[in-house]
């Protein structure tokens, strides 16, 4: 008997079933990840769980929690549970508080409301609460309203609120999406120690399997509203049965997962072809909802597959399952030589049938599941202990001619008064401070950051969309940052953009073919756009007729696809690409990031690739730039940045990054790098 | 500072407007039979004959030493005529506003909370047809319904706050017909925003915390709820002055609407101008105490007024 029992939950909204039939259970104390990716209901069955549904959404099937059916609870009944021995922490934390209410009175109300403390008894809790979810000055914090506070401390300040009852039961949706790097790390270890301290049990829904694996013990797979598969942390990541899971596994692993000495740059990055259908298609889908993207796919998978043991503790649903590993795990020692790598395939991606269009090309599978980090304990980061040179695919070099360089570029804006933890501190951001960046000819350079350490503003000036309060930037050796719009033309048409949010940066009012020729008239270039246009829309493989279509009718990585488009149209010579793939679900970034490596190549691009991923970054670049506070703190070449990195933030943002298979706390060099919040 | 510019531009553009309408005070006063002389000498004795910036400064001139000038027709101080004309609009307004609010706090949150049941569906249509009648002819219903047939009520004169009992009872109908209109209008704003609040995340996450749907909406949403509503409740003032100088008209009540038009048709050129500036000038004021009170509702909005 469990403590949650979820048996055959549905949660439809009309006709469409949002999650079809689901069956899990958390027992006692322990830690299970629900991971899938947008759509695939992951969220909406944390919220059945509390019975809190979107309006117009409904639920059936059973909820046992405690001996009690949720479904079929009384409201009332529900209401005393919630909050007080199931909690949920959200994934928005600055939403997920009230705008105008102290954060006190919010942390007091979740003692008050099940009539376990007075009001000023409950006042004394909440300090005592923001003090246990290492809220450095509670006192201020209780005081405070949700925007005084960082994101950190915001999610902190929910968690207060989750864990003030001592629940048996935590639910935490997407707790750190939304924090940078290392905030995330640390919300992590807390979230982690409270859970085992308080003995609570904890459902973690998440997209990111690196966080998973660094918590949780047993992981629940979902695709399409289905559970597809649920076994221990370690066979998941260490042979995962069904084709869905284990293409995920093996991009995870190959991006930033594993620290692999062997993982080179520009390799093609194994993918999941195609994209998940949307929810409402999905639930109109019959038989396996992964068909149209499996390589394994039959005739029998018309029909739906059930989940079943593969073997003890390990379900899957696939009527073609990946074989069971022969024994263990196949390791190849850390010393084999990078060539060797190749022929070596990580046991989860061995089966034939994955070997589709996007997962072949040599080399992609071996390095990333089956690198150091996995088997045994983590080795150093750093490729100098295997006693083997680093081999750097180095397009730019010193040689090269700068393409885009600035001087001690600084940007201040100035704030208008702005209140910050109740202390009102008129003045000035600096959000820029001497910034010197060279991009050479060829050169592939990754700036890497938090929220708040400048990149963005960087892009923009770098684009001349914005004017430096002081320094210069140069195009071709000629300054662009003081020049009238008018003499920037040349510029405009071979420096291009790509954003993160390609649904805000796409006109919703424009058919795809025209955002495309859009900086083709715009810039008067001359020939046959419609021409150009197929072309282009070939270069991204998006489909033919996809020029006719609108932005809003695309799925999230056929938008970046046309956004890349777009910046290609004008044949520029650089490419900014600011967060570009960071809003995609992790098989589409991969995907994404293969686009990018393949029209590097193609088109000589010379590339500012702006990221806050380490994993990214180090795929994608050859030089990178750490930047703090509007400061470069740490600039080279890749490889040495992430391996010998010298500055102590650097070292930080490297340990705070999750990778598959490291317990989150693990690794204390996280507190190096001492970051203040 | 914005408030005095924003009231000088409307002063200037008050009186050019009134400047070029057509039909001279003077000849309008004096009827059709007046000579070309005696039209002349009155449009001197009006100060009418001087140019028309001097005409504008000595007008803003009069106001800002407390001046209002006197009345073209009756010769009696403006200041006067206006004052009794407030007596009975103000309280109309206030009423009107007071009923508005009464129906749509209300009946904008029930329409969003039922949103997807047949009761909240059919209090979104009586809100709609609550739109769409207009003040005076809900107006013209009332007297039939309540004064005429069940004499309930007065249907139309005042006889001064003397009595307030009576002062008070004449202006009901008036003060539910414009308020109504307004109610149905601020209702829909009010449904908007408590739909905004329903899909929150905060709601959402008040409710994980163990808080019934009722109790989280009252403790955290009739604050989010305020903040919208009260921006569109200082821009409808506007709107129920207009509506009033309309319902008085259809109860005959002599308050400053009536005086307006009166004013208009009689070309008393500076009891108009006096009055146009009066209504912007209360509009202004009201909708930047809805900005300060902004700042008491919102922690979030900087201090820059």
């Amino acid at each position: 008997m469990s403590l949650l029992d979820v048996e055959n939950l549905v949660i439809s909204s009309g006709d469409a079933r949002l999650v079809d039939g689901i069956d899990f259970s958390v027992g006692a104390g322990e830690r299970v990840g629900l991971i899938g990716e947008s759509g695939s209901g992951k969220s909406l069955t944390a919220l059945g769980v509390m019975q809190l549904l979107p309006r117009g959404i409904s639920s059936t099937g059973s909820i046992r929690f405690e001996d009690r059916d949720l479904v079929r609870a009384p409201e009332r009944a529900r209401c005393r549970l919630r909050g007080n021995r199931v909690a949920m922490v959200f994934q928005e934390p600055m939403s997920a508080l009230n705008p105008l209410m102290r954060v006190g009175k919010q942390i007091a109300e979740s003692l008050t409301v099940h009539g376990r403390l007075s009001r000023s008894a409950a006042k004394e809790e909440a300090a005592r609460l923001l003090a246990r979810v290492e809220i450095r000055d509670p006192r201020a914090v209780l005081r405070a309203y949700p925007h005084e506070l960082s994101g950190g401390q915001r999610q902190r300040v929910v968690l207060a609120m989750a864990i003030a009852n001592h629940p048996v039961l935590l639910l935490a949706d997407e707790p750190t999406t939304a924090l940078d790097v290392t905030v995330q790390d640390r919300v992590l270890r807390l979230l982690d120690g409270l859970v085992r301290e308080e003995r609570m049990a904890l459902l973690l829904i998440s997209h990111d399997l690196a966080v998973v694996s660094g918590i949780c013990e047993r992981v629940v797979v979902m695709y399409c509203g289905r559970l597809v598969e649920r076994a221990a942390v370690g066979d998941i990541l260490a042979h995962p049965r069904h084709p869905y899971t284990a293409g995920l596994v093996a991009t995870s692993a190959s991006l930033g997962g594993v620290w692999s000495a062997t993982a080179r740059r520009l390799q093609v990055l194994p993918t999941i072809p195609g994209t998940a259908p949307g929810a409402a298609a999905a639930s109109r889908l019959s038989g396996c909802p992964f068909r149209t993207r499996c390589g394994r796919a039959s005739e029998k998978c018309l029909e739906e597959p059930g989940l079943e043991a593969a073997e003890a503790g390990h379900d899957v649903a696939c009527w073609h399952p990946l074989p069971a590993p022969a024994g263990l795990l196949r390791v190849h020692g850390p010393s084999g030589p990078a060539g060797r790598d190749d022929d070596v395939l990580g046991p989860g991606l061995a089966g034939p049938g994955l070997a589709g269009p996007g997962l072949a090309g040599p080399g992609l599978a071996g390095p990333g599941l089956a690198g150091p980090g996995l088997a045994g304990p983590p080795a150093p980061v750093g490729s100098e202990t295997d006693g083997r040179p680093v081999q750097l695919v180095a397009s730019g070099d010193d040689g090269a001619a700068p393409i885009l360089e600035c001087r001690n570029l600084v940007k201040v804006y100035r704030a208008a008064l702005a209140r910050q933890g109740g202390e009102p501190s008129a003045g000035e951001i600096r959000a820029l401070d001497g910034v010197d960046l060279v991009v050479r000819e060829g050169d592939v350079l990754g700036i890497v950051g938090e929220s708040g350490s400048g990149k963005s503003t960087l892009a923009r000036i770098l684009l001349a969309l914005d004017r430096p309060t002081s320094g210069e930037v140069r195009f071709r050796a000629v300054r662009i940052d003081d020049r009238p719009e008018r003499e920037l033309k040349e510029m405009r048409r071979e420096v291009q953009v790509v954003f993160q949010d390609p649904l805000g940066s796409l006109d919703p009012r424009m058919r795809v073919s025209d955002i495309v020729a859009e900086p083709l008239q715009a810039l008067g270039v001359e020939g046959d756009c419609r021409q150009r246009v197929a072309e282009l829309l070939e270069a991204v493989r998006l489909p033919r007729d996809s020029g006719r279509r609108y932005p809003h009718q695309l799925s999230g990585g056929q938008r970046q696809r046309v956004a890349i488009a777009r910046a290609l149209a004008p044949r520029p010579n650089v490419l900014v690409a600011d967060e570009a793939v960071s809003a995609l679900d992790v098989s589409v970034r991969a995907q994404i990031l293969n686009l990018f490596a393949e029209l590097i190549g193609r088109f000589a691009l010379s590339v500012v690739f702006i990221s806050h991923d380490m994993g990214v970054v180090r795929h994608l670049c050859n030089r990178v730039a750490v930047l703090y506070r509007g400061k470069v703190v740490e600039e080279g070449m890749t490889e040495d940045v992430l391996t010998r990195p010298v500055s102590s933030y650097t070292r930080g943002l490297l340990a705070a990054t999750p990778r598959l298979g490291k317990q989150v706390g693990d690794d204390e060099s996280a507190t190096v790098g001492a970051v203040p919040l | 500072m914005l408030l005095i510019a924003t009231l000088a531009v409307a002063s200037l553009i008050v009186f050019l407007v009134l400047a070029v309408l057509p039909g001279k005070p003077a000849e309008v006063i004096l009827g059709t039979q007046a000579t070309p002389g005696a039209v002349r000498e009155l449009t001197d004795k009006l100060g009418l004959d001087k140019p028309i910036w001097r005409q504008y400064v000595d007008w803003v001139g009069g106001l800002l030493s407390g001046r209002l000038g006197t009345s073209y027709i009756s010769g009696q101080p403006i200041a006067s005529e206006l004052g009794s004309a407030l007596e009975v609009t103000g309280p109309l307004v206030g009423l009107g506003l007071l009923v508005g609010i009464v129906i749509a706090v209300p009946l904008g949150t029930f329409s969003a909370v039922r949103s997807r049941r047949a009761s909240g569906v059919v209090a979104s249509v009586l809100n709609q047809i609550g739109i769409a009648v207009p003040s005076f002819v809900l107006g013209i219903l009332l007297i039939i319904v309540a004064g005429v047939e069940l004499h309930l009520l007065p249907t139309g004169g005042f006889t001064g706050w003397s009595d307030p009992a009576s002062a008070l009872r004449s202006l009901v109908l008036p003060g539910v017909a414009l308020g109504v209109v307004e109610g149905a209008i601020v209702g829909r704003y009010v449904r908007t925003a408590v739909l905004d609040v329903l899909s929150s995340d905060y709601l959402r996450t008040a409710r994980a915390k163990g808080l019934t749907q009722g109790r989280a909406l009252v403790r955290h949403g009739l604050r989010n709820v305020a903040v919208p509503v009260l921006t569109v409740l200082g821009l409808e003032l506007a709107g129920l002055v207009v509506g009033a100088v309309v319902v008085e008209n259809v109860f005959t009540l002599p308050g400053m609407g009536t005086l307006l038009l009166q004013s208009v048709e009689n070309r008393d050129l500076i009891v108009v101008e006096d009055i146009v500036l009066l209504v912007a000038a209360v509009v202004l004021v009201v909708n930047f105490g809805v900005d300060v009170l902004y700042h008491s509702l919102d922690p979030r909005i900087a201090r820059e007024l």
